[in-house]
């Protein structure tokens, strides 16, 4: 695949999907077939950052140099938030990676004009970098901020650019960019599966950043497939997860299995303020 | 869950039928090179991916990575799944590798110094003149000293080698050395090699300061281990942090306690004393353990009512640490960071120690476990100088004699040592001093010649990982790119010097290529070598379980022999503790180079590309200042600028800095950002162990008035997780 | 009650006509500073379309700003000219015959300037300008219907359209004037095909009439849905504080308020700078003052229904940012501007005669009522995006660049140029309106009150 993997599958299945009807709320999630997704274990999180580089290298999200901070306009398409609780002595930081959760009822896609963001039939939130005309509508739909703009065009000084991912677009400025579930890498496991023949193994198709979080806090699959370890994993503990901002409403991909705090006190309202320390 | 499926990794390794066509087959000359389907250089087609597995290029951690390159280009590191130590797992540093490999500002050819030392002024040389230049110094040399950061295997048994040869002696400089940590081991274990802590399995982890989820030791290793202690098996892991500055270990904590910087040592006695007190120890043999270092009177001396006002832990707290830890066994307890970087450390570790022995948890599963001893032909990892004796030479040198010539790889002492101990100006004694490296450092800018260095993915080699994963590991480094650069790896130079100069003296192998494959011959005997080489290269290296010695049954040591802490200076003047700790990304400074590391948060506050300063709000409010703020922080042997981040964990009293900004040698991403904290650091070292107290330092604040927005990935300052909504969703099982 | 226009036909054509055909000094200083801004705006869109937006205040996760506040703001001045044009056609109010022209103009320059925005507001324009379009070109997918992104440009195109037709209509007899009064042939053949033969014929007369009506009585519908959809823009998303029923109401009469203001204060000024004294009088401005009061009073109470709504929501994010809009700095300080600017200070002292019928504080009252909305739309925008959703990690500020303010600026200058450059080229009162009003008013003084208007239109 020279060209950019991702961008294809978009188009691909942009263009079936699209001629024919536009996909209502009940379509997208597509029960029958494949929905990837992640279940995301806050209980394993370190807030180590691991998962954030590896997103950086793999899909070659533009140097955020201080500047860029500065300005707010750095792009980091998983970010590990840090939310204190308390005081000192008694102060909790606790960590959460806040990535796209491929809403099965995205915000994002309905108010893009052009379908440059829309569901694909596995489940993803894609974004179709060569359609976007950079509105920054969907940005704002999205209650997660996990949408990120091109301001510019991102530049790699030679010889950095030799690290470039030929499975992924560069983005060029004035387009909205975010977390893809790294469909380059769905995509190169289905092509290989399907030239050998095979199925694709349960956890053959790991994300950049999944791949490379230590703890294993990160797990990734097709939530359909009641085989699959997440699908179990949030089946067991069915206890802990949860999905972030329910209310919204979007029928989130990503699961968060609840921080396990043994001398935390509880509350059940998630809108209610939890001071809860020792 | 295999990596990177192990299929595609064996593709690639597939590729290395005798490693030599590896190098063949890699990149192009030039970027500009064409290619077209017709006329391939072996196994590279254009979108072909292939895997190789190497060492990591940035973290000593010990892990191995596999690269994917595709056209002869590195894209993208990850875990080796074959790997015991990382277990296909990675840390945000070695992510990194694949952008040092392509830094823009890499050194690219040989450059002699035209200037004054340190003054940045070089002109270029071509190979052949660099080295004959160095050869006719060491020719004439009576003394040539060798100066690396903590490398092991071939590498470091050729650097000890070269260094006798010459009639000189390998000084290795390791930032904030575990040299503590060692010695707490040799004392508290009785083990020659670090212990492998069994965190998978253990259900309770008591540390003192140890920020081993973040840059302690082995991260990655000691990562996959937590993830598994949380959540692996039935009964979820305490983990019970105890430090005077949050870590990103103690932030991941049940239990955070404050305790007085050097005081842990009182504290884990007080704990101890609580547990034989309520003899909360899982089995008797506590009592001959401490009655081996000095018995019950000397412990219930520490009885929590005594220590409570000392550590500054109420007593109640004292006791739920202890309760929770004996309650949740097996368990161990380690110290490290601060707990180990004071004047007291050792005693600190010991009594760490003795928490183990205590609750048997030495030699126990989910407790400490021993390594093996490394086989005769495998040279041991070299451990780190000790801060005391590295400042000694300093001395000397300055003193009365110095070396002729000094070659420093990897290490960049002049950066790290407390400018208190003029280690600058000691290296400045020797006529000669040539540095091998990558990319500028301030001790490459302090050289005479300076040789550019292959890249870790560039290279040959070998490694052995310490601590070890309970197995015994040499792991192998291979080349999965042709270099970009003309530089030659730091091994290859010395053999061909010492070819030059003593072909009497030099080893059998001509390149570094040779040496590891001589000695991976003869580590790994047995069966045809070329398909052993060529599967021990697919994995990356080669792993036996081999037998492990006993550990000890209580530490060497008095209960009483526990020292209160010393300070830099009064406390009146300067009032505030200074804790310098390692960021996640930025580790010891080495890594500032690199911008993706560079803007990786600091995951407390978020910060990014900068030094700041940890306070804590009432600190703050006492000196008036605010976020962002520049404060100029004064020791008695030092000052720098920092930008104000006010914390809600920090402790009133303590300033938490970073290590690793405030360099003057590096390139574009790392010149002249932030400051360095290590050269304000006092010059007090660890009793017992000569490691470099670096939690000793007293402190104060002086605002200077100036603001700089901190370059934070939070927008607001504090995100509390009780506005709004709770987002990180809590519950307590 | 209304007073008469009273004016034999020579002169009203001269003094209608006279601007047209004069050069005072003061159009070509004002011109040049207007078309100064314009330059600068221009240079700031070139770099904008090259470098991308770097130049403005956007950023994560507040990536809406200036330009569209900017966008909404001449949408609804735009809204003033046909609303009032129409409506008073319809209902025959006999004052409405100076207004309209200016009306009218003000519509479609204040339109053409707010398409502009949404334009090099995005981040590729030179794509914006035709994917939103309903068409598939060949990217083998329509425009999404879904998204009010593409609802937006139908409903202003729509509106942008039949109101050039509008003013078209009834610009016919005065090109007609303008081709019999022009000083040299050129200008002459220039008017001749614009008026398309139009001799005054009854035939004519009649067509052009009930072609007004007709257009009078389509536009009403299309304006009320153009700003019911801008409003859509932020509706239809879920940001708390946007996602309000009451939108589309409340935008169209906030338009109509900032509207009919923005036609008063050009009425003013024309009638100074036009030297056009005999035909915009105290009662066209006190007649608009009345119908001011009751739409502000009504965008008043919409406004409020908004904030309760939100109240009663009690949906914390909603809440959280009325709480932003409405108290913490520096929004605190832009909505008591706001409230007062568009309420407080101009309704009350529309309620004196005095007042209503003195320019001066015509003008200045109905400028405050622009200042005023202006901020209404910023304060409706920005905050809500500075505190998205409950995760409070990601709240971010807004401030405003350079690059934004000029741009703005320039909008006002863009809208202001196209009026003088209309009026310097076609009269910009309607005299053939306003003659008939004449020709009516005599008669009227003839036969008894009102009668006459039975044998009209
Ligand atoms: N990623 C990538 N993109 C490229 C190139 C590349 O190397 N890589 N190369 C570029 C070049 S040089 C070229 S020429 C173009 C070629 O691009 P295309 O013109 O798209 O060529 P193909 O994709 O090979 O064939 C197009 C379609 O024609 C179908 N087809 C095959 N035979 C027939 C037939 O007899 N009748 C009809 N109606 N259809 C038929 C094929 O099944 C295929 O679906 O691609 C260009 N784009
Ligand atoms: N099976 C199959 N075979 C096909 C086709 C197919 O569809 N299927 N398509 C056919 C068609 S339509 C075509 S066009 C050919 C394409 O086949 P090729 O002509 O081989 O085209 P490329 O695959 O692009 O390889 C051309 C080489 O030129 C190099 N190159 C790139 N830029 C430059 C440059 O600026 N200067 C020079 N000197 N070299 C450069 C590239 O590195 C590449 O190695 O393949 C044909 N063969
Ligand atoms: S967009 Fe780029 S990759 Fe996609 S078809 Fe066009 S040229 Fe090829
Ligand atoms: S890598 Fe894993 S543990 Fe580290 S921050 Fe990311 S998710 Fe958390
Ligand atoms: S998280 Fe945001 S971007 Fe991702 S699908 Fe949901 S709404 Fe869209
Ligand atoms: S920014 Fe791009 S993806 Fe987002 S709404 Fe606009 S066109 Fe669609
Ligand atoms: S799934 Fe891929 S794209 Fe998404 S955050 Fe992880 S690494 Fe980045």
């Amino acid at each position: 695949m020279s060209s950019s993997a991702n961008e294809a599958a978009a188009r691909a299945s942009a263009v079936s999907e699209m001629g024919q009807t536009i996909p209502t709320d009940a379509e997208v999630g597509h029960p029958e077939g494949v929905r990837w997704g992640m279940v995301v274990d806050l209980d394993r999180c370190t807030g180590c950052q691991a998962c954030v580089v590896a997103c950086q290298a793999e899909n070659n999200i533009a140097l955020n140099e201080e500047q860029r901070v500065l300005e707010r306009r750095a792009k980091t398409w998983i970010r590990i938030e840090r939310y204190w609780e308390g005081e000192f002595p008694n102060a909790k930081a606790r960590f959460i990676p806040v990535l796209c959760q491929h809403c099965g009822n995205a915000p994002c896609e309905t108010v893009c004009p052009v379908w440059a963001t829309y569901h694909n039939n596995e489940g993803l939130n894609v974004q179709v970098y060569n359609r976007c005309i950079g509105t920054r509508f969907c940005a704002n739909g999205c209650p997660y901020s996990v949408r990120y703009f091109n301001f510019w065009n991102p530049e790699w000084p030679e010889p950095m650019n030799n690290q470039l991912n030929p499975d992924v677009t560069v983005r060029t400025k004035g387009i909205i960019e975010k977390c893809t579930f790294c469909v380059q890498r769905i995509n190169r496991v289905q092509v290989t599966a399907k030239t050998e023949g095979r199925e694709i193994g349960s956890s053959e198709i790991q994300p950049a950043c999944a791949q490379s979080c230590p703890t294993s806090a990160l797990i990734f699959a097709d939530l359909n497939n009641p085989d699959s370890y997440p699908a179990q994993l949030a089946e067991a503990e069915a206890g802990r997860s949860y999905t972030l901002l329910e209310h919204f409403g979007t029928d989130p991909g990503v699961i968060y299995l609840k921080k396990v705090d043994p001398h935390a006190e509880i509350h059940e309202d998630d809108h209610a303020p939890a001071e809860a320390h020792a | 869950m295999s990596g990177i499926g192990r299929r595609r990794f064996l593709v690639g390794s597939a590729a290395l039928a005798g490693g030599a066509t590896v190098v063949a087959c890699a990149a192009p000359e030039r970027e500009s090179q064409v290619q077209s389907f017709v006329l391939q250089p072996e196994l590279s087609l254009p979108g072909q991916e292939l895997w190789f597995a190497t060492t990591c290029a940035h973290s000593d951690c010990g892990n191995s990575v596999v690269v994917r390159t595709i056209d002869g280009r590195a894209k993208k590191v990850e875990g080796n799944p074959a790997f015991p130590v990382n277990q296909g797992k990675l840390n945000v540093r070695s992510q990194a590798g694949v952008q040092s490999l392509y830094h823009p500002d890499r050194l690219t050819v040989p450059r002699r110094r035209r200037g004054l030392r340190g003054a940045n002024e070089f002109e270029d040389l071509e190979w052949p003149a660099g080295l004959d230049l160095l050869t006719e110094k060491i020719a004439e040399a009576r003394s040539v000293v060798v100066i690396t950061g903590p490398i092991s295997g071939t590498r470091a048994r050729i650097a000890r080698d070269f260094a006798t040869a010459f009639g000189g002696e390998h000084l290795v400089y390791e930032t904030l050395e575990s040299t503590v940590w060692r010695k707490t081991v040799q004392d508290g274990l009785g083990a020659r090699r670090l212990p492998y802590l069994d965190i998978a399995n253990a259900h309770s982890i008591l540390s003192f300061g140890a920020d081993f989820l973040s840059t302690w030791l082995s991260p990655t290793q000691y990562g996959v281990g937590y993830g598994e202690f949380r959540q692996g098996h039935g009964e979820r892991g305490r983990l019970i942090q105890v430090e005077p500055r949050m870590s990103l270990t103690g932030a991941n904590a049940d239990s955070w306690v404050y305790v007085h910087p050097g005081q842990e040592g009182a504290l884990a006695l007080s704990i101890a004393q609580v547990i034989a007190a309520e003899g909360l120890a899982p089995s008797d043999n506590w009592f001959d353990v401490v009655s081996e270092v000095g018995g019950l009177d000397a412990l219930n001396a520490y009885a929590p009512d005594r220590v409570s006002e000392r550590t500054g832990v109420p007593v109640e707290r004292i006791q739920e640490i202890a309760r929770e830890f004996a309650s949740h066994q097996p368990g161990f307890a380690i110290a490290g960071g601060p707990a180990l970087a004071s004047t007291n450390g050792l005693d600190n570790g010991l009594a760490a120690m003795l928490l183990n022995h205590m609750v048997g948890s030495v030699g126990q599963p989910g407790g400490l476990l021993p390594n093996p001893d490394l086989r005769s032909t495998v040279t041991p990892p070299t451990e780190p100088t000790p801060f005391a004796d590295l400042a000694g030479r300093g001395n000397t040198w300055l003193e009365d004699e110095a070396p002729d010539v000094a070659i420093v790889f990897e290490a960049d002492p002049v950066y790290g040592m407390p400018e208190a101990t003029r280690f600058a100006d000691a290296l400045g004694t020797i006529p000669f001093v040539v540095g091998i490296g990558t990319i500028m450092s301030e001790t490459l800018g302090h050289s005479d010649l300076v040789l550019p260095s292959t890249h870790p993915f560039e290279e040959w080699g070998d490694f052995v990982p310490d601590p070890a994963p309970r197995q015994h590991v040499v792991g192998l480094q291979q080349p999965v790119v042709r270099p970009t650069t003309s530089g030659r790896s730091f091994g290859d130079i010395l053999l061909t010097l010492w070819h030059d100069l003593r072909p009497d003296l030099a080893p059998p192998w001509e390149t570094m290529r040779d040496a590891v494959q001589a000695n991976a011959a003869e580590v790994f005997r047995g069966g045809e070598f070329e398909e052993r080489w060529v599967e021990l290269l697919k994995n990356g290296g080669g792993w036996n379980d081999d037998w492990a010695p006993e550990f000890r049954s209580a530490p060497n040591w008095h209960i009483n022999l526990l020292a209160e802490p010393a300070f830099s200076d009064n406390g009146i003047e300067f009032p505030l503790h200074l804790i310098p700790f390692e960021g996640v990304a930025l580790g010891g400074g080495d890594e500032t180079a690199n911008p993706w590391l560079q803007a990786t948060p600091d995951p407390i506050s978020t910060a990014t590309w900068t030094t700041w300063v940890e306070m804590n709000p009432t600190t703050a409010a006492a000196l008036n200042v605010s976020r962002g703020d520049i404060v100029r922080i004064e020791t008695a042997h030092g000052q720098f600028e920092a930008g104000v981040y006010i914390s809600p964990a920090a402790a009133p009293g303590v300033l938490g800095v970073p290590v690793g900004q405030g360099h003057a040698f590096g390139g574009r991403w790392r010149e002249g950002r932030g400051s360095n904290v290590l050269a304000s650091l006092s010059p007090l070292t660890v009793a017992g162990s000569g490691g470099l107290a670096w939690a000793a330092t007293r402190a104060r604040v002086r605002p200077t008035g100036d603001y700089r927005q901190l370059p934070t990935i939070e927008v607001l300052p504090n995100a509390r997780n009780d506005v709004e909504e709770v987002v990180v969703q809590i519950t307590n099982e | 009650m209304q007073e008469p226009v009273v004016a034999d036909t020579k002169t009203s054509n001269r003094e209608l006509l006279d601007f047209v055909f004069a050069w005072p000094a003061w159009f070509f200083a004002v011109g040049g500073a207007l078309n100064g801004l314009l330059v600068a705006a221009f240079v700031v869109v070139i770099l904008m379309l090259m470098f991308g937006l770097q130049f403005l205040g956007y950023s994560h996760p507040v990536y809406w700003g200036f330009l569209i506040v900017n966008f909404v703001f001449w949408i609804g001045v735009s809204h003033a000219g046909i609303m009032v044009s129409a409506i008073l056609r319809l209902t025959q109010a006999e004052w409405r015959r100076p207004v309209t022209r200016a009306a009218e103009v003000l519509t479609i320059f204040s339109l053409l300037t707010a398409v502009q925005f949404p334009l090099i507001h995005s981040g590729r324009p030179w794509r914006t300008m035709y994917w939103t379009f309903p068409y598939d070109w060949n990217r083998g997918a329509w425009p999404n219907p879904r998204s009010p992104l593409v609802w937006d440009p139908s409903a202003i195109f729509t509106y942008l359209t039949s109101t050039i037709l509008f003013v078209y209509v009834a610009l016919l007899p005065d090109l007609a004037l303008a081709r019999d009064r022009a000083p040299n042939p050129v200008s002459r053949a220039i008017y001749g095909v614009l008026a398309m033969g139009f001799r005054g014929t009854t035939r004519q007369w009649r067509i052009q009439t009930v072609a007004g009506l007709l257009l009078s009585a389509i536009i009403l519908p299309i304006f009320v849905s153009v700003h019911s959809i801008v409003s859509w823009d932020f509706a239809v998303t879920s940001v708390p504080g946007w996602h309000n029923t009451i939108f589309a109401p409340y935008f169209v009469i906030g338009a109509v308020h900032s509207g009919v203001s923005a036609v008063v204060t050009v009425m003013i000024v024309m009638r100074f700078a036009f030297g056009l004294k005999r035909f915009i009088k105290r009662d066209h401005i006190d007649s608009l003052a009345r119908l001011l009061i009751v739409v502000a009073t009504v965008w008043l109470f919409f406004f409020l229904l908004d904030f309760f709504f939100g109240l009663y929501g009690t949906e914390p994010a909603e809440v959280d940012t009325w709480q932003r809009r409405l108290v913490e700095p520096p929004w605190v300080v832009i909505a008591i501007t706001f409230i007062i600017c568009a309420y407080i200070i101009p309704v009350p002292m529309w309620m004196f005669r005095g007042i209503r019928r003195n320019f001066f504080w015509m003008f200045v009252t109905t400028i405050l009522v622009n200042v005023g909305m202006w901020l209404e739309r910023y304060m409706v925008v920005v905050p809500a995006l500075e505190r998205k959703s409950g995760l409070t990690f990601t709240y971010g500020d807004y401030a405003p660049s350079l690059s934004e303010f000029i741009l703005v600026a320039a909008s006002f200058a863009l809208v202001i140029l196209g009026f003088l450059t209309f009026s310097k080229l076609l009269p910009i009162m309607p005299a053939a309106d306003i003659k008939e009003g004449q020709i009516l008013a005599d008669r009227i003084r003839v036969g008894r009150a009102n009668v006459p208007a039975a044998m009209r239109e």
